[in-house]
């Protein structure tokens, strides 16, 4: 009965009315073709009895007026009337032969045809010898016609006719009868026959109307029951309806929308349950809440995502201010520190300052008599080195004059071999000559090795006197350089003092500023400390609100990272260079105490004493 | 006169010869037979004379007599040298034509005798070998021994001869 609930209920009422309409028409057509049976039964009892009986009473009638008629003219003498009853007669003739032809018509049994057609044969019979009689008649033969019309055969045929008129007649009413009672079963049957069928329609009825009320009510029922239930909040209804009719339909769309309302409920509980993770589908572009709800959570999930990452960078900020905090205080202890060492070395420093310009001033003293010293030093190389030019000009003056020597060896070498060469011309005889002239060179020879000899050694002299005088004039410029020097040293020493006495000045000034800055970073450490415990609460705060917000649990986690490097990299930065200086100035315990996972401020109360 | 000085010159061979003059040119110690030699003289004043070889440095004056003078380096085609009070020049007298040959030093009046006196290597065919007569040894060194009449050129000659 599948196809029947997955009707429309339109389909389902007209189905029912359309039973009942069914039934009743049934019962209508039922009772409308049995009473038209009857009708017909009637009618044609009415046309194959009372016609026919008509007919034939009418036939009866005529006939028998035709007898009369004929009677009458026999006995009438007025021949007018004869031919009137003639005429009547024939008129009657032509009457019963259209009453008999109609009468035939309705013949429905074969006796009866049979019957008829033997009335009709004795009409046969009888019409002639009526004919004859009515001519008779007519001739005025009443006599003859009166005795013709007592014949008989005419009588009897006149009786057969009657008689199978009678008959006729009597079948006819006979079968009107046997109609009639037939009706009247018929009828009775019929109307019982009718009484069921309205009983059973109206059961029928009945039950199509209980059948199709009940589904469609009671699918009604059950979305009313599911909608209540969905009214009070309850979305774990599920409609069990599977027909695909109207309430079919409305228990689908209600389907959908307790599905929506589930999903919207749903949604709405993910988010009661920090879950922004969920996926909101919005159905239409008048889904209200749908669309409120994607929102929301859309908005949630940015506006989270926003904070999850505000939280991380002030975590993180805390955290490098936290960091930044101890450095700083690191750094105050040792400025401290530093500034405790500087006082002390300011001291040292200025007793330094003041040795210094003692003994600035003694090297003042001492640079006055080593340039003194180095003046007279000059002076006295001075006296060396005329002493020495005037050697070099003695020894120029002995070269002079050795030369001389030489030239006059050479000459003398000359004229020896001279002397020799005419000593070769004299020949034999200038061979004592030649003798000579040998022993003239060899002392020309001499003189010659002999000044070559006093060249060299006053050459040596001469030599050795230059390097003297080189190193006379080295030792000159030198002491020229070391008078330059002392002066300069001299000078400088002056400064020195000059300066050492300004030293000590600001030495002084720097200890009173010195004690200012010491001032200064006790207060530093105070306030580094102090901004290190606020950065501890931000951290935890921060660290508060990172773990609030991780509890709910968001999607589109790639936004996020876009999101922190734009807020964050001048912050970051500007805290990384604070960190960094601190870094590269303080060293490796800072990397420690930067790796320890809690920031801890080193300083405690009793260092502070120090200052 | 000529005969005389001529058997002069023959007796003053005797004992001339074997005794060469040496002096020294460049790095080269040379050597000339003192029968050419007239007489050594110190560095003169050297008038130039033009339109004579380049070798031929001039004409000086000595004593009144008019000698021509001959750069030995130039002759030998080496390095001119400046003159200085050590250079020398030896008069000597060529075919009856005096010339002086400027040279560098003189050194002495050397008696080589004959077993140290041997011919030139016959090397090259350069000019020097033309003016070597022979080569003389003297304990370690070795003197060359110029041929005089091969200082001068034919033209040589007839130019100074013209000159003079």
């Amino acid at each position: 009965m599948k196809w029947f609930y997955n009707l429309k209920i339109g389909r389902k009422l007209m189905i029912g009315f359309a039973g009942i309409a069914v039934i009743a028409s049934m019962i209508g057509i039922y009772g409308i073709s049995n009473m038209n049976k009857i009708n017909n039964n009637s009618a044609k009892l009415y046309e194959n009895v009372a016609v026919p009986m008509s007919d034939m009473a009418q036939i009866s009638s005529l006939f028998q007026g035709e007898r009369a008629m004929l009677r009458d003219m026999v006995l009438i003498t007025d021949s007018a009337e004869k031919q009137k009853n003639s005429d009547l007669i024939e008129a009657n003739d032509a009457m019963i032969e259209e009453l008999a032809n109609s009468f035939e018509e309705k013949i429905l049994e074969e006796s009866n045809r049979e019957l008829f057609r033997s009335f009709k044969t004795a009409l046969e019979d009888y019409i002639p010898r009526r004919e004859n009689v009515q001519e008779l008649a007519l001739s005025g033969l009443n006599s003859q016609a009166t005795e013709a019309l007592y014949n008989k055969n005419f009588k009897t045929s006149g009786e057969t006719v009657q008689n199978t008129i009678d008959e006729l007649l009597a079948r006819k009413i006979e079968g009107g009868k046997m109609q009639d009672s037939s009706n009247n079963d018929i009828a009775i049957r019929s109307s019982f026959a009718m009484t069921i069928l309205v009983i059973i329609g109206v059961f029928l009825a009945i039950v199509f109307g209980i059948f199709i009320t009940k589904s469609i009510t009671k699918p009604i029922y059950k979305l009313v029951s599911a909608a209540d239930k969905l009214a009070l909040g309850d979305i774990g209804v599920n409609i069990e309806i599977k027909t695909k009719d109207e309430v079919g339909r409305l228990a689908e769309s209600l389907q959908e929308m307790i599905q929506n309302v589930r999903d919207q409920a749903l949604v709405a509980e993910s988010i009661a349950n920090r879950d922004f993770t969920v996926k909101v589908r919005v159905r239409s572009e008048s889904d209200v809440l749908g669309k409120a709800l994607y929102d929301m959570v859309e908005q949630n999930n940015t506006a989270f995502w926003n904070i999850a990452s505000s939280a991380e960078q002030v975590a993180v900020g805390a955290k490098q201010v936290s960091d930044s905090s101890i450095v700083l205080s690191q750094g105050a202890t040792e400025q401290a520190s530093s500034v405790e060492q500087l006082t002390a070395s300011l001291e040292e420093i200025s007793s330094q300052t003041k040795l210094n310009a003692d003994n600035a001033n003694k090297a003042n003293e001492l640079a006055e008599t080593a340039k003194s010293n180095a003046s007279q030093g000059n002076t006295q190389m001075k006296g060396m080195l005329q002493a020495m030019d005037e050697i070099n000009v003695s020894s120029n003056n002995i070269n002079k004059i050795i030369k001389v020597i030489d030239d006059i060896a050479f000459q003398t070498n000359i004229l020896a071999l001279n002397a020799a060469v005419e000593a070769a011309r004299a020949g034999q005889y200038g061979k004592g000559f030649a003798v000579v002239a040998e022993e003239v060179r060899t002392l020309a020879a001499r003189s010659a090795n002999a000044a070559k000899e006093t060249t060299e050694m006053i050459e040596n002299s001469i030599a050795k006197v230059e390097d003297g005088t080189k190193i006379a004039k080295d030792t000159a410029d030198s002491l020229n350089k070391i008078v330059d020097q002392i002066e300069k040293v001299a000078n400088l020493v002056n400064d020195i003092a000059v300066a050492s006495n300004e030293q000590a000045i600001g030495i002084n000034q720097i200890h009173q500023g010195i004690i200012q800055v010491s001032d200064v970073v006790q207060t530093n450490s105070a306030t580094s400390e102090e901004g290190a415990a606020a950065s501890e609460e931000l951290s935890s705060q921060a660290e508060l609100l990172k773990s609030m917000v991780s509890k709910f649990k968001l999607k589109n986690k790639t936004n996020t990272k876009h999101r922190m490097e734009e807020v964050s990299p001048e912050v970051r930065s500007m805290l990384e260079n604070m960190a960094d200086k601190k870094r590269n100035g303080q060293g490796s315990l800072i990397e420690e105490k930067r790796e320890s996972s809690v920031p801890q401020i080193v300083l405690s109360d009793s260092e502070f004493g120090k200052y | 006169m000529a005969e005389l000085t001529e058997r002069a010159m023959e007796m003053e061979e005797d004992t001339q010869k074997g005794r060469y003059l040496t002096f020294s040119v460049g790095n080269e110690n040379y050597g000339i037979e003192i029968q050419y030699v007239t007489e050594i003289i110190g560095m003169q004043t050297i008038t130039e004379v033009p339109e004579l070889p380049d070798y031929i440095k001039g004409i000086i004056n000595l004593r009144g007599k008019i000698i021509p003078v001959m750069d030995v380096r130039l002759r030998f085609k080496m390095e001119a040298k400046e003159y200085n009070d050590r250079t020398c020049v030896i008069v000597v007298d060529i075919q009856e034509l005096s010339i002086g040959l400027i040279v560098d030093s003189v050194s002495e009046v050397l008696t080589i005798p004959e077993q140290d006196i041997i011919d030139p290597p016959q090397m090259n065919k350069g000019f020097h070998n033309r003016y070597i007569k022979k080569i003389g040894k003297t304990g370690e060194d070795v003197k060359l021994l110029l041929n005089c009449e091969r200082l001068l050129t034919e033209d040589d000659y007839e130019n100074l001869n013209e000159v003079l």
